[in-house]
């Protein structure tokens, strides 16, 4: 067999020889490789990986195959030389029987002698070595236009596709104004089967706001319990029992946005209450895109009351209260469905978002505790609450995206919603324009719904509705930045940075006796004209964006100048 | 100063500008992407070369500190559209070089998928930088179709070391684990995943190079 290779290796130099005389071509890919594939496997080839240095005095007598290289020649090599993935550099003088040149450059072919022909393809050749040690090359992958080869590519695999436990001591990804920063301690267990996963998160929460005391204000739990059968499609079952503290409305801004901001500028976007009890979910997964899930949990519902937790500025400040929350139990039973096709996030996103909720509640809670002129009497609540985040990220060209996203939700049916359940819209994730939770300019008040003359100033709308657009273009920022120089480190400049504009439209409003102003009858949606929007501009450097935004609807609302550490949305 | 001194002046100057200008661009990294010959497109897929990536004397340091560097390709083919222009298809794939402190060889590897593809171990930075500027070909054509194309690669660089990415990772999943394991204290754990964390918001760990081919038609029934 290998005395077949040598003499196909020999057949294919010399028809090329005979072909083109003694000069150097490139040649059809499967020429070039094929010759130093059958040079690298004849029996007699001297098989090098790694660096090749051969002397001026020195000489190898027949062929040489080199892996990798690089491979220095000053002296004779009176059989061909066959390079592959590696750089030839032939000095004075040099002696070469015939030359093959795979996935690397020739230097210095002008002063040496090649008494035969040269053979080239610039392009890195893989392969793999085979049990014999004969070199097989591998044929370019075709591009698979099955969906579900699009699907994988996609995401990279998951890395955690493997069995670990551990001990865990670890942030609850926030910091705010209630639990300071929440540390949360305890064992962790990920199990791959076949026929599936286990997983288990048994954490006890430490909150770091003072005072510190050994009681529920500083302690809590969290566990986390999933069976999961199958690994890309399939169905999870599980269940959690847990005493927190949860955020009121978290889909504005994302938790590492709101922990920045409190500690940094003693600026909390969110409204906070206790959780204590349990549920229990089904879950139906598809892979890393998609998931519906429904869940029945029985839970007791509580303020937190504001602390004082460090912040960087402002520290001398009063913290923002957090409102009076309705307090009582309730079961409740949630639909969610989460789709998310967007491609990936370390350039401009494609694809589509989608996050829709309904959630069942029934219980007993003693309401409106924020209106100090009553005393909240227990009463029995039922209510239907819905909440839909759509976004569709589209790339126009590699250099720009069009994004859109639209959110609606709110009272569907039932009793009033309870505070945990209000919503509102102006500031910097929904209205930059607008000023969160500052709205006594405007009148009638549709971003709070009469919030801000309350203490908190919090969320008091049964509906919701936005609108919200962004055009993002990439601009070079090379012409400040020399990369010959140290300028590894410089910030800010070493990628390609977008400019945004943006515009935004929203309202909220309750569902009550018609005023026309900031409620209406459950059919009814608010005509645009009563929406407040706002526009705006600015400069994304990738993972901080500086923007201006300006509300067009309130002439005395000021222009505010927002930072972000993540798209906009 | 006489007006001829002077107009020799600004000639001497203008070389020298000239002349310290191809001398830089001869020394800075660049990604380029050619397209497949004409009559190719709907067979094989364009070539990608990303030249003296390794060459800042900061990233050296990194790498010779045991800082594996990783440069991420992403080739797009998109269609010319009126309006719009649409994304066809895309492929990517790693490039990771580290420093073998035992062996004292650089190591390259290519990654494409979850396969590992070795291109060498080198003892000097020149030749590991030669394994990274081997041209690649991206596996992904253009369809037969009658339209007007056009290729763009994205190339990301950056420095990492594999424990500290990890790190930041946990970090910003707000994880502090290691501290507990008594690998690192917890002040520097933060105060390093604080640095890098302010370090990576700005950018300057990463570094983004683009190139772009012109576009091209593909004749109907190309490639059938």
């Amino acid at each position: 067999m290998t005395r077949i290779n040598s003499l196909a290796a020999m057949a294919a130099v010399a028809l090329c020889t005979a072909a083109a005389g003694a000069q150097q071509r490139d040649l059809p890919a499967r020429d070039a490789v094929a010759a130093a594939v059958a040079t690298y496997n004849a029996e007699r080839t001297l098989r090098v990986t790694g660096v090749l240095e051969v002397a001026a005095e020195r000489t190898i007598e027949g062929d040489v195959a080199v892996l990798n290289g690089p491979v220095r020649v000053a002296g004779r090599i009176t059989g061909t030389l066959a390079a592959i993935n590696a750089d030839v550099q032939l000095s004075p003088g040099a002696s070469l029987g015939g030359l093959i040149v795979v996935g690397g450059t020739i230097t210095g072919r002008d002063a040496a002698t090649v008494r035969s022909e040269v053979l080239q393809r610039p392009e890195l050749l893989r392969y793999h070595v085979a049990d014999d040690q004969r070199l097989v090359p591998e044929e370019e992958p075709a591009y698979d236009e099955a969906w579900w080869r699009r699907h994988t590519r996609r995401r990279p695999p998951p890395s955690d596709d493997r069995s670990w436990r551990d001990f865990t001591f670890t942030s609850a990804h926030t910091y705010n104004r209630v639990e300071g920063l929440p540390i949360l301690v305890g064992p962790r267990i990920h199990q791959v089967t076949d026929w599936g996963r286990f997983t288990l998160e048994a954490f006890g929460v430490v909150r770091t706001a003072g005072p510190v005391r050994w009681d529920r204000g500083t302690l809590g739990h969290d566990v986390t319990s999933e069976l999961q059968l199958g690994k890309k499609l399939g169905l999870g079952v599980g269940g959690r029992t847990f005493d927190i503290v949860d955020a009121v409305e978290d889909w504005q801004l994302n938790d590492r946005e709101v922990g920045l901001a409190a500690v940094v500028l003693h600026r909390d976007f969110r409204d906070y209450y206790r959780r204590h009890g349990g549920l229990g979910f089904v879950k139906l997964h598809a892979g890393a895109d998609a998931d519906l899930t429904f869940s029945f949990g029985d839970e007791r519902w509580e303020n937190a009351r504001d602390r004082d937790p460090f912040s960087l500025f402002r520290g001398g400040d009063p913290w923002r209260l957090n409102p009076a929350m309705d307090e009582g139990t309730m079961h409740l039973a949630t639909s969610r469905l989460r789709v998310d096709t967007r491609r990936r996030e370390s350039v401009l996103w494609g694809g589509w978002y989608l996050d829709a909720e309904i959630e069942r509640g029934t219980g007993r809670l003693a309401r409106d505790p924020g209106l100090l002129t009553v005393i909240p009497v227990p009463e029995d609540v039922a209510y239907t609450r819905g909440f839909v985040d759509a976004r569709r990220y589209t790339r126009l060209s590699p250099d720009a995206a069009l994004n859109l996203r639209f959110v609606a939700g709110g009272w569907m049916s039932g009793d009033r919603l309870p505070m945990q359940r209000r919503l509102s819209v102006g500031g910097p994730g929904t209205l930059p324009g607008y000023d969160f939770r500052r709205a006594w300019r405007v009148h009638p008040d549709v971003l709070t719904c009469g919030g801000t003359v309350l203490p908190g100033a919090p969320a008091l709308c049964d509906r919701v509705m936005l609108f919200q657009a962004e055009f993002r273009s990439d601009f070079g920022v090379r012409w400040v930045r020399n990369d010959a120089r140290d300028d590894w480190w410089r910030p800010g400049f070493n990628r390609h940075a977008s400019w945004v504009l943006f515009a935004d439209a929203g309202r909220g409003w309750s569902v009550g006796a018609p005023d026309l102003a900031t409620t209406y009858a459950k059919d009814d949606v608010p005509p645009l004209s009563s929406f407040r929007a706002d526009i705006g501009a600015g400069i994304d450097f990738g993972s901080v964006g500086v923007y201006v935004a300006k509300a067009t609807t309130t002439a005395r609302e000021p222009m505010n100048v927002i930072v972000r550490v993540k798209l906009p949305f | 100063m006489p007006r001829r001194l002077r107009r020799h002046l600004l000639a001497v100057v203008a070389l020298l500008g000239a002349t310290a200008a191809a001398t830089s661009a001869q020394t800075r990294p660049s990604l380029s992407i050619t397209p497949p010959a004409a009559g190719e497109v709907t067979r094989t897929g364009p070539v990608v070369v990303a030249s003296r990536m390794l060459s800042g004397r900061k990233l050296q340091e990194l790498l010779a500190s045991g800082f594996p560097a990783r440069l991420h390709f992403v080739v797009e083919l998109w269609s010319v559209g009126g309006w719009v222009n649409d994304l066809e298809r895309f492929t990517e794939w790693d490039v990771v070089v580290r420093w073998l402190a035992v062996e004292r060889v650089y190591e390259v590897i290519q990654i494409v998928g979850a396969r590992p593809f070795s291109l060498g171990r080198f003892a000097l930075l020149d030749d590991a930088a030669s394994a990274v500027a081997r041209p690649t070909r991206a596996p992904i054509v253009a369809s037969a179709a009658a339209r007007r194309m056009y290729y763009q690669a994205t190339l990301t660089v950056e420095t990492l070391s594999l424990s500290d990415l990890d790190e930041v990772e946990r970090w910003l999943r707000g994880e502090l684990r290691p501290a507990v394991r008594g690998e690192r204290n917890p002040g520097t754990v933060l105060g390093r995943g604080l640095k890098t964390l302010a370090s990576r918001l700005l950018g300057g760990e990463r570094r983004e190079y683009v190139a772009r081919t012109g576009v091209f038609q593909i004749q109907r029934g190309e490639g059938r």
